[in-house]
């Protein structure tokens, strides 16, 4: 963490190598949060290179009070919201319409193989979940992106969020609800789902 | 415990967020409620695969946002440099012109003093239909200057010629009163941004009250307006021209 201040400082004196450190150490969840954020990687890459480069720019406006990561994280969900908000203000007939539904298709599968006949009913449920979002709203989107995907306490998300604990912990919970809902209304099978989850300790059986 | 309640306690159980009482709760509340088991377990295959969407971000990321800086503070560079040269060209026109004009009173070579100023070694024997020429030369030496890198003598030469010549441009203060932001940002020539209220970047800003009650912040680079105005959503003005000097403006007005 000091070591992450010394490069910030440097950075903000307008040192281009400092800044390209922090860029590798958060380049993952930045672009990570604009990919939830958006439902497609060429709009993600877009957003995480603007979120970057706004850091840069307004480095010096970075005053060590919050962690670094808080900072970053606000800046570049301000700018995933802009981005989305613009698109619902000016809807266009998208070129890249194909494009989208392509990437959204095609899904990384980095794990060990399993069986392939569980693979594709494994990739179609990512694939529903990664659509499921998509539809979610923007809050909520933002907030589950931020606590299950990054990994962050409710204390800095609220932070990041401008919220108060209690109302992370309360929207939280109506976020995973809500996400729930949508899986359930588009026909998807929870107790797939659940087969697959990692976590064995509150399996239910039926 | 509701099922209703149950469910903030489900959720923080998953992050790990809930405290041991609340933990003690939900579990009694789960022993009696296989609704709300099996909600617990729906919540943790949706968290699982949620995380199982983490990508590894696109390979060229890193490089196009360190190739999008260097341009941008390169551009920056240019961009100063340019509005020098336009400077030094126009004030170079000036005295161009005062030269002419006195060649072609007396009908003689130009003056001394005035050519001296240009330092120009040619300027001596200059004679009065050879304006393209002297304009030609000193413009290729204040290249070189340019080239040097020394701005700060090309910016300083500017703006004290300017104000040798009769200047249209040199009056306008009365405008400042009515306070439109666009007339300022031509003006400053920079970019103003216009806000409400006070915000937490401005505090330590240099600051100046203008005639009509509104204050003027003056930001430390010329891009940090275009940031205030992306994280706030406010109005941005921007110049028909950009001046030498690397800031921008939040204006203040008085609601
Ligand atoms: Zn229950």
């Amino acid at each position: 963490m000091t070591e992450e201040k010394d490069f910030i400082r440097q950075a903000q004196a307008g040192d281009q190598e400092a800044f390209s450190w922090l860029v590798t150490t958060y380049e993952k969840p930045v672009y990570n949060l604009c990919l939830r954020m958006t439902g497609n990687p060429e709009d993600a890459r877009d957003l995480a290179q603007e979120a970057f480069l706004k850091a840069w720019r307004g480095l010096r406006f970075y005053k060590f009070e919050a962690a670094f990561s808080t900072w970053l994280y606000r800046l570049t969900s301000n700018v995933c919201i802009d981005f989305l908000r613009q698109q619902k203000r000016h809807p266009t007939v998208s070129l890249t319409v194909e494009d989208d539904q392509e990437s959204a298709v095609e899904l990384e599968l980095a794990d060990p193989a399993p069986l392939p006949e569980e693979q594709v009913l494994y990739d179609e449920q990512r694939r529903a979940v990664a659509a499921a979002m998509e539809r979610l709203e923007e809050d909520f989107r933002l907030i589950l992106t931020l606590r299950v995907v990054e990994n962050l306490p409710y204390e800095e998300i609220a932070s990041i969020m401008d919220l108060k604990v209690g109302t992370v912990k309360s929207r939280l919970a109506r976020a995973r609800n809500k996400l729930k809902r949508i899986l359930l209304q588009s026909g998807n099978n929870l107790e797939f789902l659940s087969s697959n989850s990692k976590e064995g300790g509150m399996r239910h059986d039926l | 415990m509701t099922c209703e309640e149950a469910l903030v306690l489900l959720s923080g159980h998953l992050d790990h967020e809930n405290t041991a009482e609340e933990e003690a709760q939900l579990q009694q509340h789960l022993a009696a409620c296989p609704a709300c088991r099996q909600l617990l377990a729906a919540f943790e295959a949706v968290d699982a695969d949620l995380l199982s969407l983490e990508e590894e971000p696109p390979a060229d990321l890193h490089a196009n946002v360190m190739q999008a800086i260097r341009q941008e503070t390169a551009g920056r560079k240019r961009r100063r440099s340019m509005w020098a040269g336009l400077a030094v060209a126009a004030a170079l026109t000036v005295v161009i012109g005062a030269t002419a004009l006195r060649s072609a009173g007396q009908g003689s070579a130009a003056s001394a003093p005035q050519t001296a100023m240009l330092r120009t070694a040619a300027a001596e024997e200059v004679p009065a239909s050879a304006e393209t020429t002297l304009e030609k030369e000193t413009v290729l030496e204040e290249e070189r200057i340019l080239e040097d890198s020394d701005l700060d003598r090309a910016v300083v030469g500017g703006p004290m010629l300017f104000a040798a010549a009769p200047s249209e441009e040199a009056a306008p203060d009365s405008e400042w009163m009515d306070c439109d932001p666009q007339e300022l940002a031509n003006q400053r020539g920079a970019d103003v941004l216009v806000t409400g209220e006070l915000l937490p970047e401005m505090e330590l800003c240099p600051c100046e009250t203008l005639e009509n009650g509104a204050l003027l912040y003056q930001l430390d680079t010329s891009s940090a307006a275009v940031e205030l105005s992306r994280l706030y959503g406010a109005e941005l003005y921007q110049p028909a021209q950009y001046g030498t000097e690397d800031l921008s403006y939040a204006l203040l007005l008085p609601q």
